[in-house]
């Protein structure tokens, strides 16, 4: 893909289109690859198109992608809108619109996108999109739906195809439920062998499953061939649990060299990289205080519930627990089914002696889904000692049905009625 | 002989990625990304001995991953007495796994010098550059 468009480039060096499909073809080289070099090589071809064609909506469509990838969600939203205005029949365009929106945290805005997008087509994007924004919303029913609806409408790639199938997978897994999931992400890898994402989700089922070495080694190719930071650190998580400390490590450090070179090559990671030290603030070398002092810039610059909730894991962390606790409200105020989120409330609240209002939040993580990842199942369980809460007895979850009124018999009748927002669903005190 | 002849008569069967950045630095050192491995091996034929210079250059990542490897006493730092055990076993790793031929028949690629460099790469972050010199004596061809 990459090497044709350069020849074409090589007879017709001035074609804006060519420019463009080369940049985009750069941006899937680098999801593809995790290789980030591959950001500068995009922004020069597509800076280079927006001056020969400025007002190319397929041009803004790709810088708005390019922003995605680089975490510059603020020039996403910018240009995705312009591509909207350009060409208004551009389904990229609101897409791009969409993801920005929700990766600042405008959800309502997010909300009205996702409905006018299903509303003008029920694509793939559209309904993965919807999906997205129930899920959000403390919907997991309802995402579930729009995803088999997503996968259903297909017109995607083969990689469009396994990474719908995939977040399916992840939507079942969040859940607990461990059969569904991997029926999932192997319907992912059948179409797509080798697909990174579906191995990781296959890791992690494993790991929930007790299969350590099962999950390290599924996770051993993909962390070499996709080197993602989230992929190397859970391969960390996975040998920690095992017991093998050195190699853990070994993957952490690495997972900070990656976030470096990220870094160098234009992406913004400050929430991840606050992400991943805040939960290695005990580690040789930490320094919450600077950590908490990222995670509060990851947060100005992108408002999410994500961001409060690292926030408050961060200040939790160094031991602040009374400035994290409205952070760690903030980050369930949509109503979110993430165990983690509920968790990381309840830990801040027993650290502050709400004992009663951290029972019941750590109870909520655990219904929501009783294996929470590998590297904060163990901690979890010990914060439930201490709160005297009987700790559910996993694996058994499998079993639990997910509702599928809304959507399969009736296709779309869910998608114009939703995303309703749940409010009043955050933390009761 | 004719040199010509005898150049003839060497056949070198080595795996040859060539790839030259004269003069590049900082970020592009490594056109083909921050995750690769590259190597050449550039061969010289004497009147009487063959000389490769095999070099591999690793890109930001495998670098990383290789310095673990080299940093045998786990301090986080690469020191010199680490490094150059590292770089003598790996030279002589890489002559055992080259294969060459001289006139038909197997020859030894001996070490006969090494030299190990990080130049500094994206990021700041360190690159490797491991550069072996090897060589085999060419006894002289049977004449015609």
């Amino acid at each position: 893909m990459v090497a044709g468009l350069q020849a074409d480039l090589g007879r017709r060096p001035d074609d804006p289109r060519l420019l463009t499909r080369l940049g985009v073809a750069y941006v899937t080289r680098a999801r593809e690859t995790a290789d980030p070099s591959f950001y500068a090589k995009a922004a020069g071809v597509l800076e280079r198109a927006t001056r020969l064609a400025p007002g190319d909506a397929d041009t803004m469509v790709a810088r708005g992608l390019l922003g995605l990838a680089r975490h510059d969600f603020r020039s996403a939203l910018a240009w995705g809108t312009r591509a909207a205005e350009a060409n208004p029949d551009l389904p990229d365009a609101r897409g791009v619109v969409f993801d920005a929106q929700v990766e600042l945290g405008r959800y309502a805005a997010a909300v009205a996108t996702a409905q006018a997008m299903v509303d003008a087509k029920p694509t793939q994007g559209s309904l993965a999109r919807v999906s997205y924004a129930r899920e959000l919303h403390g919907d997991p029913a309802g995402a579930v739906a729009a995803m088999v609806q997503a996968a259903a409408a297909g017109g995607g790639s083969p990689t469009d195809q396994a990474y719908v199938q995939t977040l399916i997978g992840n939507l079942h897994l969040g859940a607990g439920r461990l059969g569904p999931a991997e029926a999932a992400y192997r319907r992912a890898v059948a179409g797509q062998p080798g697909y990174g994402l579906a191995e990781v989700g296959l890791a992690r089922v494993a790991a929930a499953r007790g299969d350590l070495a099962g999950a390290a080694r599924r996770l051993e190719p993909v962390a070499t061939a996709l080197p993602l930071p989230a992929t190397v650190a859970l391969l960390g998580d996975v040998r920690a649990a095992a017991g093998d400390r050195a190699a853990a490590a070994s993957q952490y450090r690495l997972v900070r060299v990656i976030e470096r070179l990220n870094k160098a090559n234009g992406v913004a990671v400050d929430l991840e990289l606050a992400r991943f030290e805040a939960d290695h603030a005990s580690d040789r070398g930490a320094d919450p205080g600077r950590v908490v002092a990222m995670a509060r810039q990851a947060l100005a610059e992108r408002p999410t519930i994500y961001a409060e909730d690292t926030l408050g894991w961060a200040l939790r962390q160094a031991g602040r627990p009374a400035q994290a606790l409205p952070h760690a409200r903030a980050a369930v105020r949509l109503g979110t089914r993430d165990a983690l989120l509920w968790y990381h409330l309840a830990a801040v609240e027993a650290d502050l002696g709400r004992t009663a209002a951290a029972r019941r939040h750590l109870a909520e993580a655990f219904a929501i889904n009783p294996y929470l990842p590998v590297r904060d199942r163990q901690h979890a369980l010990a914060l439930a000692g201490r709160l005297d809460l009987p700790v559910p007895r996993t694996p058994v979850g499998d079993r639990r049905r997910i509702d599928r009124s809304c959507g399969l018999g009736r296709p779309f009748a869910c998608a114009s009625g939703i995303p309703d927002r749940r409010p009043g669903r955050t933390s009761s005190r | 002989m004719s040199p010509i002849a005898r150049r003839g008569a060497v056949l070198a069967v080595l795996t040859i990625i060539i790839l030259v950045v004269a003069g590049a630095a900082g970020a592009a050192a490594h056109p083909l990304g921050n995750f690769t491995v590259n190597t050449y091996s550039g061969l010289r034929v004497g009147p009487d001995r063959l000389d490769v210079d095999h070099v591999v250059d690793l890109a930001e990542i495998p670098t990383f991953q290789t310095r673990q490897a080299i940093d045998t006493d786990r301090d986080d730092r690469v020191a010199d007495a680490e490094a150059g055990r590292w770089r003598d076993r790996e030279c002589r790793r890489l002559a055992a796994g080259l294969e060459a031929r001289v006139n038909g028949r197997a020859a030894r690629l001996a070490v006969t010098g090494s030299a190990l460099r990080f130049p500094e790469g994206v990021g700041g972050l360190p690159t490797l550059r491991l550069e072996c010199a090897l060589s085999t004596p060419c006894p002289p061809a049977p004449g015609p």
